[in-house]
């Protein structure tokens, strides 16, 4: 059998080409208190700071063995980089979204022409560098973006869900906006490394706004980063939080490679509902990863694996307080699958 | 047309999610002669129920149950210039609701606050990040009968625990209903801090506050 390095096991099982064996990675956020006790590099600076942020990638794989380096830790960056009013995060806590800076097409007028190497998402970028220089041969580099749905709803508020109802040529034109943007930043990361992008959309969800407005508002947005993506060989994510049972068939339209479910999805279930994308997924963070033991963490990933799951991952973003030893776990599970 | 034709129309209008449509059939019903109150449960109230129902299938969606509700608070606001304060037929109870941090998933929060309304609870929804003294003061100010606290870790869990101690400290536990929610929530921890219930999700929500504040 063929040995693969993490980074061509991970390229192969994204396309559904044959591996050896299960990659064990997470496309959500990595980022936990012990990890971060273990390399001393610690929320909030691991968000702000370059160099602290990689460390903290790296211990996802020298503390927690995944194959694989992530960053960032939070889906703020697009929305602050913006002009959003941020909540600062804590050790324990992501920083927040709590003010929204577009009300109107004037207002998407004021932000064009702004200059990516700013701010936070720069400092992605750089952190993305310093993994790529280190790990990049060996090991997937993974950059993650908020999608351009969520980032609309950051910047117009909760008003977004009626927005697209109500006036839809401000609504498309917003989308037209996020997504340029998307395209750009996540452009500058693959240009520093990155090898797979990761798209967070957690309110792009056909359970929220339905299969019609998700068709109109979402599906182009979403394939035009994956177009981008593709041209630059860099593979694509889709996560969406919730039940996304019956939308699956519309989101792997875009064009995703994998699309990654959360545990309200049954992985059986969704494995029939995609033609060619890999599904990804889907332990609870919080009722198995965080509040279990190994022995409950290596059942439900049996359970999950049984399912036909195309890479055993967390259901969501992982919570912080989550012990290492049932990451470990979940890790090695993945690790000795055999498709 | 005939009376019911009229609330009927009152009620199509809002499960059209149609604002003006709305506004125009309230005037109309008015201008024949038809009670507030009547107006508000058979024709508004009962629209927002519908749309309720058809957003639990599946087959309306979060957009339709915000302007669904929207379209009947304006429908209300036509109505209650002429009303005495007590005659609004709404449900005797008034929530505040809202999420002691945010994230992408305190999207059921909202969810929670357009079924509450649906079911004629008057609902202030003081979104996210909300401190927890905000929550205490709003429900004074409005003589609220229940906070609906959502959470989304551990830390913001604690404050649950804080918002129940900080309202006994100010002699109000007896008089204001506590209901918890939010993924690290469960019914042993609304227990273990003496909530009064927990909600797993929006439906879950609307029956228990129903159970809390109609049944007494």
């Amino acid at each position: 059998m063929t040995e693969y390095t993490p980074k061509e096991r991970l390229a192969r099982a994204l396309k559904g080409q044959p591996v050896d064996r299960m990659p064990a990675v997470s496309f959500t956020q990595t980022g936990t208190v012990e990890q971060m006790e273990a390399c001393g590099a610690f929320w909030p600076e691991a968000n702000e700071d370059a160099r602290k942020m990689a460390a903290l990638a790296e211990a996802g794989h020298t503390v927690v063995g995944f194959e694989a380096v992530r960053v960032p830790f939070d889906i703020t960056a697009e929305a602050e980089f913006f002009g959003c009013k941020i909540k600062p995060g804590t050790r324990e806590q992501q920083p927040s979204v709590v003010g929204h800076v577009v009300k109107d097409a004037a207002d998407i007028e004021k932000l064009s022409g702004h200059d990516i190497n700013k701010g936070r998402i720069s400092v992605v970028c750089d952190a993305i560098k310093i993994l790529t220089d280190k790990y990049g041969k060996e090991l997937p580099i993974m950059g993650s973006m908020i999608g351009p749905f969520s980032l609309a709803q950051h910047m117009n508020g909760d008003d977004w869900f009626m927005t697209i109802f109500t006036d839809e040529a401000f609504g498309l034109a917003l989308m037209e906006f996020t997504t340029e943007f998307n395209i750009a930043y996540a452009k500058k990361m693959a240009e520093n490394g990155a090898d797979t992008m990761v798209i967070i959309d957690p309110t792009a969800s056909a359970q929220l706004i339905g299969a019609q407005f998700y068709e109109k508002f979402v599906v182009p947005y979403h394939k035009k980063i994956v177009d981008a993506m593709r041209e630059l060989n860099v593979a694509t994510v889709l996560h969406i939080c919730g039940d996304t049972t019956q939308g699956l068939a519309l989101m792997e339209s875009s064009g995703v490679d994998a699309i990654s479910v959360d545990q309200n999805v049954d992985v059986a279930t969704a494995v029939s509902k995609v033609d060619k994308a890999i599904i990804v997924g889907n332990l609870d963070p919080v009722n198995v990863l965080w509040n279990q033991t190994p022995e409950v963490v290596k059942e439900a990933s049996q359970k999950v694996l049984d399912a036909g799951v195309g890479l055993l991952a967390p259901g969501c973003g992982i919570v912080s307080k989550t012990p290492t030893e049932n990451l470990k776990a979940m890790v090695g599970m993945a690790k000795s699958h055999i498709y | 047309m005939s009376k019911g034709e009229i609330l009927q129309a009152i009620s199509d209008a809002i499960v059209s999610c149609d604002v003006n449509a709305t506004e125009a059939a309230v005037e109309r019903a008015k201008k024949e002669g038809i009670e507030a109150a009547e107006i508000i449960e058979k024709g508004l109230a009962s629209g927002v129920n519908e749309v309720g129902i058809l957003f639990e299938r599946g087959s309306l969606f979060l957009s339709h149950l915000i302007l669904a509700v929207d379209a009947m608070e304006r429908g209300i606001m036509i109505l209650e210039s002429d009303l005495p304060a007590t005659g609004l037929g709404r449900k005797p109870g008034v929530i505040v609701n809202g999420s002691v941090e945010g994230d992408a998933h305190d999207i059921g929060k909202i969810i929670v606050s357009g079924m509450l309304r649906a079911s004629g609870f008057t609902v202030h929804d003081l979104g996210r990040n909300v401190p927890l003294q905000d929550f205490i003061d709003k429900a004074k100010e409005t003589h609220a009968d229940l906070i609906s606290l959502s959470a989304l870790t551990t830390i913001s869990l604690n404050r649950q625990y804080e918002l129940i101690n900080m309202l006994k400290e100010q002699d109000l536990r007896d008089k204001i209903k506590v209901m918890v929610g939010g993924a690290p929530a469960t019914q042993e921890w609304a227990d273990r801090i003496g909530a009064d219930c927990y909600a797993k999700n929006a439906v879950e929500a609307v029956e228990k506050v129903k159970e809390l504040l109609l049944l007494k």
